[in-house]
C-alpha cells in the first residue's frame, strides 16, 4: 500500500492452476506448430543450400539450373497454371453467380454437384479423361489431332479439380449484396449488362482474386494429374516426385520444391495483402438482395448449370462405368473383377483399409487441436502476449505450403538420423499429423471464425460468476460452435481420404494409403482397379458427407433446439 | 497496524491513481474515485473517453499500467476477474444462447457443495426469487432468442445479482434498447439497486440516463475525471466548459464588470449574485430553461429585447434562437414549456422580451 507500489507495473497474480492452464496450453500448441510444422519447412530451406557433406552452398541452384529440361518445367508449370486459371475462375464464376444470383431451380442440388469434384482424389478426373478423350477414348474425335496426354489432359483435369475450391469462394463472395445498390441502379435505369459492371463484378472483385490465386496455387502444385495424364509433358511437381521417389536425391527435390513455395507463398501473400484491404462491403443498414425471377437471365444460366453438371457428373460416372467394365474398350461386360481380383486378391484392399483408419485419426486428432487452438488464441487472455499472432501467422502458413513440400520437408527433418522422433517415419502417426498440418489453415479460420461470432463477454461473464473458463468452453463455448466443429471435421476426414500429395512422401509399405494406391496402380498400367479403388474412395467420402449431413441434423434439430427459436 | 486503522474510514471502493495506455492513447490518466457502500455511481461522458476502461479495470477485464484498486479493504488490483466479487451486466446481455433462461441464471451458483438435492433445490428456488425479482417469474425453460432485448436483459441482470455479489458493474445495459424500454428499465433497475442496496457503478453516454439514475455522477473526459457530483450540482453547477456543454444545452456568457455586482456583455447590463472583481473578464453560464418570456413592455430587472432567428417546436417544449445583442459570437438559445407558452406563436423575426434572472446566471471558471 505504499507510495513507491503505485509506480510500478501491475501484473496479474494469477496462483492457481486453472488461471495459468490456457497459458500453458497455448505454450504446447505452439511448440507442437513449431516441431510439425516450421522446423520440417525450416530443414526444407537449410536442405537446399547444403551441399552433401552438409556445408553451405548454393551448388545444389547450381546443379538444378543446369539440369537438362528444368527451364521447360518451370515454364510448362507457370503457363499451364496460368491458363487452368483463366478457365476455371470464369466457369465457377457463373455457375456461383447462377446460384446466388438468379432464381435458378435445383439450386442445391447445382451446388452439391459442383462440389462433388472434392469426394474423389484429383487422380479421378485425369483417370477418367483418359478413358473419354485418351488413345481408345470415346469422344476423342473432339481434341481432332491433339493428344489428351500432355497440356490439355493436364489443364481439362485441373480444371475440374480446382473448379470446387474457386466456386466455394465465389459462393461465398456472392452470396450477400447490398439490394439498395441494384435498386439505385434500377432507377438510374442502369442496363442489365451496366449493373453487372458496377454492382455485381467490383463487390466480387476480393473473392475472385481469392479464387484465381487459390487456383493457380492448386495447378502449380497439383502433382498426381501430370503423373497420371501428362505423359512426357514435363512438370515441377512430377520433377519433385522423380528426384525424391526415383532417385532418392533429397537435396535436389528440396531445390525443386522451394521452387514451388515461392509461387504459392507469392500468391498468398497478395491475396492477403488484397483481403486487408478489403472492407466491409456491407454495412448494417444493407437491404440483402434478393434476385427476382427474369427468364432471360435464368434460362441461359440454367442451360449452363445444366451443362457443367452433366460434364462434372460424366467425370465421375466414367471413373466408375471404368471400374466395373472387364477390359476397356473390347469387352464391355460389367463386372465386378477389378474390385475382387484387381483390389482384394492382389492385396490393395488394405490401402483402403489404411486410408479409412488415417481420415478418422486425422479427424479425431485434428479437429479437437485445431479447435482448441483456435479457442486459446480467440478466447484466453493468459499466457505471453507475443504468442497470438506467432500462432495466428503460423495457423495460416499451410495454405501456402503445398503438399508437396511440405511431405519433402517431413521426410528430410524426421527421416534424419539425428532427430528423436525419427521414430515417426513411415508410420500411420506421421501421416495423420501430416494431414492435420496440410490442411490446418481452413480448419482454423472456420474455427476462428465461429469464436470471433460470440459474444465475446461470455468469459468475463464466467469469470464475474466464479465459473471456471473450461466449464464455460464446455457448456456455451462448444454447443454453440458445434457446426463449425462438425464442418472441420468433415473437411480433414474428406481431405485425408482423398489427398495424395504429402503422404505420397510418407508412407511404407504397411501404411500405403488408397489415394497414393491409385497412382502406383495406374504406374503399372492397371487402370480397371485403379478406377475401382477412387470409385471406393468417391463412395466413402459421399456416404461420409451424408452421415454428416443426417448427424448435424439431427443434433441442430434435436439437442439444440435453441437455434430455431423465434419469439 | 494501528496507523492503518485510525485512519479515515476508507471508502467501500477505492481507486487510487489509475493509470492505462494503449501506446501512446492515454485510457486512464490518474483516476482517483471513491465509491461508498449502497451508492450508485454512474460514469458518464463521451466514447472515448475512459470510463469503459475503467468500468474493465475494476472487473479486472483490463489490466491498468499503474494505479490501485480496493473493495471491501481488500487490494484487488492485481486478482483475476475471477477472485474479484462482482457481477457485470453488458450491453450484449451476453446470455448464454444454448442455456434457458433458469440455466443462465443459476449459471454461477455452485451445487458441488454438500447434499446434491439440498443443493439442487436451492438453486432452484434461487433461480424462482431472482426472477421474481426482475419481473420475469415462470420464464425458466425459455431461451434467450425468445425473450425480448429488456427480457434479456432483465435475466442478464438477475443472473449477475444470483450470487449476491458486493459490486454490481453495467455497462451501457440500456443501449441496446429501444426508447420506451429504456426508460421503463432504467427505472426498474434503479428500484432493484435501491432496495438491494448493492454498490452499482455503471457506464453510459447517455446523460439522460446518468441524471436519472445516479446517486452521483463522474463525468469523464480523454481518461481523466472532469467532475464528480450529485445530478443536480453536475447539472446546475458545472465545473467547466466541457460538462457544461455535455450535459443539457447551456448559453456561455462572457462579460467585462460594470459594478459590484454587474456585468457587461455586449448591449446588456446585467446584475448577477456574485461580487465582481474589476480586473478581469468573467464567464457566465445559462441553462435555456432559465430564460423568461416577459411581457414585451415589462421592463423588469435583467430583461431585454430580442429577435427571433429561428423556432423550433419539440413537442414539449420549443427552442428559440434569438439574437439578443449580447456580444457573443453564438446566439442566445432559450428554451420555453409548451404549456408556458399556451399556445403563444413565435415567429422568426419578431420581437420578443426575455430576461435572465440573477441568480441563474451561474459563474463559471475561466476558460482553460
Amino acid at each position: 500500500m505504499s507510495r513507491s507500489t503505485l509506480a510500478i507495473p501491475v501484473r496479474v497474480n494469477s496462483s492457481s492452476w486453472s488461471d495459468r492452464l490456457p497459458g500453458w496450453l497455448l505454450v504446447a500448441a505452439a511448440l507442437l506448430l513449431c516441431i510439425f510444422l516450421l522446423l520440417p519447412i525450416g530443414m526444407l530451406l537449410a536442405g537446399s543450400v547444403q551441399d552433401d557433406q552438409g556445408q553451405f552452398s548454393l551448388t545444389r541452384f547450381g546443379e538444378f539450373a543446369a539440369t537438362p529440361g528444368m527451364g521447360t518445367a518451370v515454364w510448362n508449370t507457370l503457363w499451364v497454371a496460368v491458363v487452368v486459371t483463366l478457365i476455371s475462375v470464369p466457369l465457377a464464376f457463373f455457375y456461383a453467380y447462377a446460384i446466388q444470383r438468379a432464381c435458378v431451380p435445383l439450386r442445391g442440388l447445382w451446388r452439391i454437384v459442383g462440389l462433388s469434384a472434392l469426394l474423389g482424389p484429383s487422380l479421378v478426373g485425369a483417370i477418367s479423361f483418359i478413358q473419354w478423350f485418351g488413345t481408345q477414348g470415346v469422344l476423342k474425335s473432339w481434341l481432332g489431332d491433339n493428344s489428351v496426354y500432355g497440356p490439355i489432359g493436364i489443364i481439362m483435369a485441373t480444371v475440374y479439380a480446382s473448379f470446387p475450391h474457386a466456386l466455394m469462394i465465389l459462393v461465398v463472395a456472392l452470396a450477400t449484396a447490398d439490394g439498395r445498390l441494384f435498386e439505385a441502379a434500377d432507377a438510374l435505369s442502369a442496363s442489365r449488362w451496366r449493373k453487372f459492371l458496377t454492382v455485381t463484378l467490383p463487390a466480387a472483385r476480393y473473392g475472385l482474386i481469392s479464387a484465381a490465386l487459390v487456383v493457380f496455387s492448386y495447378s502449380v502444385s497439383e502433382f498426381g494429374i501430370p503423373k497420371v495424364i501428362g505423359g512426357n509433358f514435363q512438370v515441377l511437381a512430377v520433377e519433385i516426385y522423380v528426384q525424391v521417389v526415383g532417385q532418392q536425391n533429397f537435396g535436389r527435390g528440396a531445390v525443386v520444391a522451394l521452387l514451388l513455395l515461392i509461387p504459392v507463398l507469392v500468391a498468398f501473400a497478395v491475396d492477403w495483402r488484397v483481403q486487408r484491404r478489403q472492407q466491409a462491403s456491407l454495412t448494417a443498414r444493407a437491404v440483402p438482395y434478393v434476385p427476382r425471377p427474369d427468364w432471360h437471365r435464368d434460362l441461359p444460366l440454367l442451360i449452363y448449370c445444366m451443362l457443367m453438371a452433366t460434364a462434372m457428373l460424366g467425370v465421375l460416372v466414367m471413373a466408375a462405368y471404368t471400374s466395373l467394365v472387364s477390359y476397356w474398350p473390347y469387352n464391355l461386360k460389367l463386372t465386378a473383377n477389378h474390385y475382387i481380383y484387381g483390389l482384394a486378391e492382389a492385396g490393395v484392399l488394405d490401402a483402403y483399409v489404411n486410408s479409412l483408419k488415417l481420415a478418422v485419426l486425422t479427424a479425431l486428432v485434428g479437429t479437437p487441436f485445431i479447435f482448441l487452438t483456435a479457442y486459446l488464441i480467440e478466447k484466453t487472455r493468459t499466457g505471453p502476449s507475443w504468442l497470438r499472432p506467432v500462432l495466428q501467422a503460423m495457423a495460416a502458413l499451410p495454405m501456402g505450403v503445398p503438399g508437396l513440400v511440405l511431405g519433402i520437408g517431413y521426410i528430410l527433418f524426421f527421416n534424419h538420423p539425428d532427430n528423436p522422433l525419427n521414430g515417426l517415419y513411415h508410420t500411420l502417426t506421421i501421416m495423420v499429423v501430416a494431414n492435420v498440418v496440410h490442411y490446418y489453415t481452413s480448419c482454423h479460420l472456420t474455427a476462428l471464425t465461429s469464436l470471433k461470432s460470440i459474444d465475446c463477454e461470455f468469459e468475463a461473464v464466467a469469470a464475474s460468476l466464479k465459473v471456471s473458463q473450461f466449464t464455460t468452453l464446455w457448456r456455451v463455448t462448444l454447443p454453440v460452435c458445434l457446426p463449425a466443429v462438425l464442418d472441420i471435421s468433415r473437411y480433414l476426414f474428406i481431405n485425408a481420404m482423398t489427398t495424395v500429395s504429402a503422404l505420397v512422401f510418407l508412407y511404407s509399405p504397411q501404411t500405403l494409403p488408397a489415394s497414393v494406391s491409385i497412382l502406383n496402380l495406374d504406374e503399372a498400367g492397371e487402370l480397371g482397379p485403379a478406377a475401382a479403388m477412387a470409385t471406393l474412395i468417391v463412395l466413402t467420402s459421399t456416404i461420409v458427407s451424408l452421415l454428416y449431413a443426417f448427424a448435424s441434423h439431427f443434433l441442430l434439430h434435436r439437442h439444440q433446439a435453441w437455434r430455431q427459436l423465434k419469439r | 497496524m494501528d496507523a492503518l486503522f485510525t485512519r479515515l474510514p476508507m471508502a467501500h471502493l477505492e481507486i487510487k491513481q489509475l493509470t492505462k495506455r494503449y501506446g501512446n492513447f492515454v485510457a486512464l490518466d490518474h483516476i482517483d474515485l471513491a465509491v461508498e457502500e449502497g451508492e450508485f455511481v454512474v460514469l458518464l461522458g463521451p466514447s472515448g473517453c475512459g470510463k469503459t476502461t475503467l468500468l474493465r479495470a475494476i472487473a479486472g477485464l483490463e489490466l491498468q499500467d499503474s494505479g490501485q484498486i480496493v473493495h471491501a479493504g481488500r487490494d484487488i488490483s492485481r486478482l483475476s476477474p475471477a477472485r474479484r466479487d462482482y457481477g457485470i451486466v453488458f450491453q450484449s446481455y451476453a446470455l448464454f444462447p444454448n442455456l434457458n433462461v433458469g440455466a443462465n441464471v443459476a449459471y454461477g451458483l455452485n451445487s458441488r457443495t454438500g447434499d446434491r438435492r439440498a443443493a439442487r433445490q436451492g438453486i432452484t428456488q434461487r433461480v424462482e426469487e431472482m426472477l421474481e425479482l426482475v419481473g420475469l417469474p415462470g420464464t425458466e425453460s425459455k431461451f434467450p432468442a425468445q425473450l425480448s432485448g429488456g427480457q434479456q436483459q432483465r435475466v442478464a441482470l438477475a443472473r449477475a445479482l444470483a450470487t449476491s455479489p458486493d459490486l454490481l458493474l453495467l455497462d451501457e445495459p440500456l443501449s441496446a434498447l429501444d426508447a420506451i424500454e429504456r426508460v421503463r428499465l432504467r427505472s426498474e433497475i434503479r428500484g432493484l439497486q435501491t432496495r438491494l442496496g448493492v454498490t452499482t457503478i455503471m457506464v453510459t453516454h447517455d446523460q439522460e440516463e446518468a441524471l436519472a439514475m445516479a446517486d452521483r455522477i463522474v463525468v469523464m473526459k480523454n481518461g481523466q475525471v472532469q467532475q464528480v457530483g450529485q445530478p443536480q450540482e453536475i447539472y446546475r453547477s458545472p465545473g467547466n466548459d466541457f460538462v457544461a456543454d455535455f450535459i443539457g444545452r447551456g448559453n456561455l456568457i462572457e462579460a467585462t464588470p460594470a459594478g459590484a455586482q454587474h456585468i457587461r456583455a455586449g448591449d446588456l447590463l446585467l446584475r448577477c449574485r456574485i461580487e465582481i472583481d474589476q480586473n478581469r473578464k468573467h464567464r457566465f453560464y445559462v441553462r435555456p430553461e432559465d430564460i423568461r418570456l416577459h411581457n414585451i413592455l415589462d421592463d423588469c430587472e435583467n430583461s431585454f429585447t430580442a429577435q427571433v432567428l429561428k423556432y423550433e417546436f419539440l413537442g414539449p417544449y420549443s427552442l428559440v434562437t434569438l439574437d439578443a445583442k449580447t456580444g457573443q459570437s453564438r446566439p442566445l438559445v432559450a428554451q420555453f414549456s409548451s404549456n408556458y407558452l399556451d399556445g403563444r406563436p413565435i415567429h422568426p423575426g419578431s420581437i420578443l422580451r426575455i430576461g435572465i434572472p440573477a441568480e441563474h446566471l451561474r459563474p463559471m471558471p475561466a476558460a482553460a
